[in-house]
């Protein structure tokens, strides 16, 4: 619906939305993923894979039992309501609540307003933890603009977000002093583990994390890592080269990478290039599989605009089913 | 209990205010603000007043001080600048901004009042 042969960067794509006031979700299709919530023309939530959401921020920094969590999705995800069901609990506050929202909103934001991704936008679609405060789309644009400058100024090579967190084995001075923050990324870093990871691991925001990281490169506390690390960081890493690469070139090989990405939200049995043909197993994988291998034998233009029918045809299904 | 909205207003309402930010200090954030202008961008404050609060930790850190900041007072020419950095374990890492017009504030009552802002805030 919302996809354009130009294809924008998130954040634009974000903007009609914004103007004409609606309320849905914008769900990116390719890697890394991730969903921004709009409420009334304002963003009110973002998610990713690769950054903390407030499940992480809460559980992973041991906040609250997972048991806990879990207690409250049970109640009150049917009712998008997650939240209001741990303040009635008395578990968290609502001003915390509201807080860590915002907080995970513009971590995801990070990482997905600059993508050049397909993305599709669902009609009132919410998000389960409900929604708390919401924001005008240009305050958050401007805050991911505010943390690329300080990111850049404190390291300047973006890799060190993905690569693992070697801190040195010996210093120079006698003495350091740490932010309670860079203590934990130190006591956690297995030499393994990126910026990313660790996040994800302590229940901290990832920006930050990241920004400690690059600090910390900067004062020689911590090397300029080796690149590897888990398949989180990995992606985002892809995901940066491609970014980094697509701006040298032209669109097409954007719209063609987007096409090996899986089209995932399409779990629908009334799928058009499945006619069953009187089999009694009307299997879901089988049209999904069948879309994701077609445009794959030939990665050349050829198979463009016929992706580009099959996504409307899901897209249209999907919202067809919504309405259902 | 208090969401952010009602407490920033609640802020707005002391004699003087003119401005309030809650701040995320680890990030440099302003994750709630009310009465910000052309004349005072209170996310551009609120990063940099991020930068004051961890130079006075880390300065009591060197000094070894085991104490904690209750609040920053920064007066100016014509206004004061109020920073309350947030105690209680699920809001740490979070301080409270106030800017007052100093024509018009009462500084023992903004700080009392402040206080009690904060406390709704973490209860």
């Amino acid at each position: 619906m919302s996809k354009s042969s130009r294809l924008p960067l998130l954040r634009e794509s974000l903007e009609p939305w914004c103007a004409a006031g609606v309320t849905g979700a914008l769900r990116v299709l390719d890697p890394p993923g991730g969903v921004v919530y709009v409420v009334d023309g304002r963003i009110a939530y973002a998610e990713t894979p690769v950054a903390s959401g407030v499940e992480r921020l809460l559980t992973a920094s041991g906040r609250l039992p997972a048991d806990a969590w879990r207690a409250a999705v049970t109640a009150g995800r049917a009712q998008h309501r997650i939240g209001p069901e741990l303040v009635d609990a008395g578990l968290v506050t609502q001003a915390e609540l509201e807080s860590l929202g915002v907080i995970a909103l513009h971590d995801a934001a990070f990482f997905l307003f600059d993508l050049v991704v397909s993305a599709h936008f669902e009609h009132r679609a919410r998000h389960p933890v409900g929604h708390l405060r919401t924001l005008d789309l240009r305050s958050v644009c401007q805050e991911v603009d505010r943390r690329k400058r300080l990111l850049a100024d404190a390291w300047p090579d973006a890799a060190i977000d993905t690569a693992a967190v070697l801190p040195q084995r010996r210093l120079r001075s006698q003495c350091v002093a740490l932010t309670a923050l860079q203590w934990e990324v130190v006591a956690n870093a297995d030499r393994r583990r990126s910026p990313i990871d660790l996040a994800r691991l302590l229940g901290r925001d990832t920006f930050t994390v990241m920004l400690e990281v690059r600090r910390m490169a900067r004062t020689g506390l911590v090397e300029p890592g080796r690149p590897g690390g888990s398949a989180a960081a990995e992606s985002v890493a892809t995901v940066r080269a491609k970014a980094a690469a697509d701006m040298t070139t032209t669109a097409l090989p954007i719209v063609q990478s987007a096409r090996h990405a899986r089209p995932e939200p399409a779990p629908d049995p009334p799928e058009q290039p499945a006619p069953p043909a009187g089999e009694s197993f009307p299997h879901v994988p089988l049209p999904r599989r069948a879309i994701r291998q077609e445009p794959a034998p030939h990665p050349e233009l050829a198979g463009m605009p016929d992706f580009r029918v099959s996504e409307q045809i899901l897209t249209r299904l999907i919202a067809g089913l919504g309405a259902l | 209990m208090a969401d952010m909205e009602s407490s920033l207003q609640e802020a707005m309402q002391i004699e003087g205010a003119v401005g309030v930010a809650l701040v995320d200090y680890t990030s440099g954030m302003a994750l709630g603000a009310l009465g910000s202008s052309k004349e005072m961008d209170l996310t551009i404050a609120a990063a940099g007043n991020t930068d004051v609060v961890r130079a006075k930790l880390r300065t009591l850190e060197m000094l070894k001080l085991k104490d904690t900041i209750e609040d920053i007072l920064i007066t100016l020419g014509v206004q004061y600048h109020v920073i309350r950095p947030l105690t209680s374990r699920n809001t740490q890492g979070l301080f409270l901004y106030l800017v007052l017009a100093r024509s018009r504030a009462n500084l023992a009552m903004a700080r009392h009042k402040l206080k009690t802002i904060e406390e709704g805030l973490q209860m």
